[in-house]
C-alpha cells in the first residue's frame, strides 16, 4: 500500500473511531513515520480534495464525511458523537461506519430540530428535505461554505 | 426550480460517495459518474452538473 493512502486510511480510520481529527504525530505513530512525511502526505491528499486543512497545514478541517471541527450536523453511533460538514455528510458518516445510528440537525430556515433514526437501509420515512446551496460545478470553490 | 433533496435521495448519495471511505479502495467519484449518480435518482439538470457553468 503506498504512503498516502496508508495515511489517508490512518486519518479516516481515527475518526471513526473517536469521533475527532487526529494530530499529526497520532497519524505519524500510526504509519511508523516521521512529521515531516505525514505533513508531506496531508499535501498532497488535500491537493487530491481527500483532506481540506486548516491554514497552518497541518489540522484537518474536513476528511468527508467527517467534519475536524463542531457542526450543527452529528451523526452518532455506538455511543461515539461525529461531527459531519452537511447533513449529506451526516448520513455519509452512518454509511461509512456501516452502522445503525442517529443523524441530528437542524431546519435553516424554521430552527425545527431534525432527529433521524438510520438504519443498515438508510432513514425512516421522513418529509424533510436538503436543500443544495451551491451548484456541482462549484462545489470546491469554497467547500465549507458548501 | 430549488434544488431539494429528499432523504431517500440524500441516503443514496451518501453510500455511493461514502459506503467505502474506511476501506483501502475507496475513492471519490469522477465528474461522470456523479452526473450518472445524481441522473439515477431524478437530479438532473444544470445545477447538478459538475462541469457545467450555466445554472439558468
Amino acid at each position: 500500500m503506498d504512503f498516502d493512502l496508508q495515511v489517508k486510511l490512518a486519518v479516516y480510520r481515527h475518526f471513526a473511531e473517536t469521533g475527532q481529527r487526529p494530530k499529526p504525530e497520532e497519524i505519524a505513530e500510526r504509519v511508523g513515520a516521521g512529521m515531516g512525511r505525514v505533513l508531506d502526505a496531508y499535501r498532497r491528499l488535500a491537493g487530491l480534495r481527500l483532506l481540506v486543512l486548516e491554514d497552518d497545514g497541518s489540522s484537518i478541517r474536513m476528511a468527508s464525511p467527517f467534519s475536524g471541527v463542531p457542526t450543527q450536523h452529528v451523526a452518532e453511533a455506538d455511543g461515539i458523537r461525529y461531527y459531519a460538514n452537511c447533513a449529506w455528510d451526516a448520513l455519509g458518516v452512518i454509511a461509512a461506519l456501516q452502522k445503525p445510528g442517529i443523524v441530528q440537525s437542524h431546519c435553516e430556515q424554521s430552527g425545527e430540530p431534525l432527529h433521524l433514526e438510520v438504519g443498515p437501509d438508510g432513514p425512516g420515512p421522513s418529509e424533510w428535505l436538503f436543500h443544495c446551496l451551491v451548484p456541482a460545478a462549484h462545489w470546491w470553490d469554497d467547500i465549507v461554505f458548501t | 426550480m430549488r434544488p431539494l433533496v429528499s432523504m431517500d435521495q440524500l441516503w443514496t448519495l451518501a453510500t455511493r460517495w461514502y459506503a467505502t471511505r474506511l476501506q483501502e479502495e475507496s475513492r471519490r467519484p469522477r465528474p461522470d459518474e456523479i452526473r450518472e449518480i445524481f441522473a439515477g435518482i431524478g437530479l438532473v439538470g444544470d445545477f447538478w452538473d459538475p462541469k457545467s457553468d450555466n445554472f439558468g
